[in-house]
């Protein structure tokens, strides 16, 4: 049967959907008269404070150049059909078949997740107030309600494990306080204390264009391998929001590129600064997801990093923006240094303070070692020793503190490619302070100030901020026993 | 591009190989990889033949479409089409 139309003519969206976007989206947009720009935008983050320049700010074009009504008419289909997967996963017990150190791993990676997410609502909100591009400021508003659906969708997921298995209940205390989430803390409010325009590098251009792929594409597909299917439609149908994210992402770097040649030193070292960041915050998290929280191994994290980080993202990133005078991320030749090592050093770390964690680490069996020692040419002579004292019974606990560092508080465990320690550290306010690396020096450098005031675990340890033997009671872990946490024990 | 599998993935599948030379397929859990060099293009009526329906349009992508490599050229209710990037002269 045909459809009979309902009006003569076309609505003006499909007569000239262009036409159409850019008056409704426009016409929401004015300069004040009765006050100045200053006023109406009393904040630190005015364009005027930005370091971006650029006199045409209508430049900037949203691809998807979606309107409120498609918007919510698209996300409701894609609620929907999660929401049903969700139900038949219940209704057919999948959280049973689940392989158990996969569900460790995700009161991890849920934790982080659902308050990363709910950060992320509020940087782009933030953006939609503060760049001064109007089709910008509309795409924002719909990527900030993204985030709280993905943000929701995570706390659900756990939820819906946490009938089956115990321990995914105190993430937002645990986000706050426990040392495995500092680097994804502090790395989120360092974004959030930024210009910005880079705001829109560090969260669009380099995370989600960068880095979601590696965390919504290649880790469901070890999710499902084992044994999470629901995972896999949760962080497929998050990602489906991220193409517009990454779209527009893309089109705002070319236009402060394009915009004036003043920006190009700008957006360069915001790329480079952010570049590294990530690979902190989230190629060290994925790294442990790939390579250990999966038994059944589907790929290494140095495969997924080469197939979805350098040759999806940077090759043509490079192709695309290096006429405009975008050149590759100044520590990548670091950032793949640290792969050859990363997940081993560390799930090692993990295993040596498995006592005050929120989730069970396991030492590798035989198979999978040898897996590691096929995929990583250095693990043989570096890591093997470790985990065959482990299984000779030693304890391998530690009841000390590492060095964290100032700029991503991640722990300073890492070598280079001679086995040699990355630690590094530098005088400034009359204070030395310790970086994990020769980057994350290089990042303190370009806003010191920013940092100085910022407390690692270790200086608050060491200041007496907490008492040595409040530490767990800080962490909010209880009495752990190895993922075991016994909380209502008090210590 | 990558497409979260189903009868819609495949409607958009049959679109772009009707107007596309050259397009590669690969299977992976849960989801397709659509590749075609250089520059990809379909129009929605296509997709809503393939799928025998009429209320489709090409916003409805955004449901099922988790990644792309390139940029978005063209973006309409009725077409999409992406591309690598062809820079302007004189910039904006």
């Amino acid at each position: 049967m045909a459809v009979e139309p309902k009006a003569e003519q076309a609505p003006p969206m499909s007569r000239d959907p262009t036409g159409f976007y850019r008056e409704t989206s426009r016409g929401l947009y004015w300069n004040p008269t009765y006050i100045s720009r200053e006023q109406a935008y009393p904040h630190r983050y005015t364009p005027q404070s930005s370091r971006i320049r650029s006199s045409n700010w209508d430049a900037w074009e949203d691809p998807f150049r979606m309107f409120y009504r498609e918007y919510v008419r698209i996300q409701a289909k894609k609620e929907m059909s999660y929401h049903s997967i969700a139900d038949s996963n219940q209704r057919f017990d999948v959280a049973k078949r689940i392989d158990r150190r996969w569900v460790e791993g995700m009161k991890l990676y849920m934790t982080a997740l659902s308050n990363t997410e709910n950060f992320t609502a509020n940087l782009m909100l933030r953006m939609a107030r503060f760049v001064p591009s109007p089709s910008f400021s509309q795409a924002s508003l719909y990527q900030a309600i993204d985030e709280v659906r993905h943000g929701q969708n995570d706390v659900n997921y756990m939820r819906w494990l946490n009938r089956h298995y115990d321990g995914l209940d105190d993430w937002m205390e645990w986000f706050q306080r426990h040392w495995m989430f500092q680097t994804a803390r502090v790395g989120f409010e360092n974004m959030f204390a930024g210009d910005p325009f880079e705001m829109v590098i560090a969260v669009n251009t380099v995370f989600e264009a960068g880095w979601t792929n590696l965390l919504f594409v290649a880790n469901p597909a070890v999710a499902v391998a084992n044994g999470d299917i629901m995972f896999g439609q949760h962080q497929l149908t998050t990602q489906t929001d991220e193409t517009r994210h990454i779209a527009i992402g893309m089109v705002g770097v070319r236009m402060m590129l394009e915009a004036d040649e003043r920006n190009i030193p700008v957006v360069q070292e915001w790329f480079d600064k952010w570049s590294w960041l990530m690979h902190r915050m989230v190629g060290g998290a994925t790294s442990i997801f790939i390579d250990y929280f999966g038994k059944n191994k589907v790929m290494s994290y140095k495969e997924a990093f080469q197939h979805y980080y350098m040759k999806n993202y940077i090759e043509g990133l490079i192709e695309d923006l290096g006429p405009l005078g975008l050149r590759p991320p100044r520590f990548l030749k670091n950032m793949l240094e640290d792969n050859e090592i990363y997940s081993h050093a560390l799930w090692k770390n993990m295993y040596e303070g498995r006592h005050v964690n929120i989730h069970k680490v396991e030492a590798p069996d035989r198979r999978e070692r040898e897996w590691f020692a096929e995929k990583y040419p250095n693990f043989k002579n570096r890591y093997e020793p470790f985990w065959e004292a482990a299984e000779s019974g030693e304890s391998l606990k530690l009841d000390t503190t590492f060095i964290h560092c100032k700029v991503c508080q991640a722990p300073a465990i890492f070598t280079d490619a001679l086995n040699r320690p990355t630690v590094c550290s530098e005088s400034y306010g009359g204070r030395r302070h310790y970086f994990c690396s020769e980057p994350c020096k290089w990042i303190f450098g370009l806003e010191p100030e920013k940092y100085t005031n910022v407390h690692t675990q270790d200086e608050m340890l060491a200041q007496g901020m907490i008492g040595a033997d409040r530490l767990k009671q800080f962490w909010a872990v209880g009495d752990a026993q190895n993922g075991d946490l016994q909380r209502e024990k008090e210590v | 591009m990558e497409l979260m599998k189903g009868e819609v993935a495949d409607a958009v599948l049959g679109a772009i190989q009707e107007s596309n030379d050259d397009v590669k397929v690969t299977e992976l859990p849960g989801f397709i990889v659509i590749e075609v060099p250089r520059r990809v293009a379909f129009d929605a009526q296509a997709v809503r033949d393939h799928l025998g329906r009429n209320d489709w349009t090409m916003h409805d992508l955004n449901e099922i479409m988790h990644a792309f490599a390139g940029n978005i050229e063209t973006y309409t209710p009725d077409s999409f089409a992406l591309s690598r990037m062809t820079l302007k002269k004189g910039g904006m």
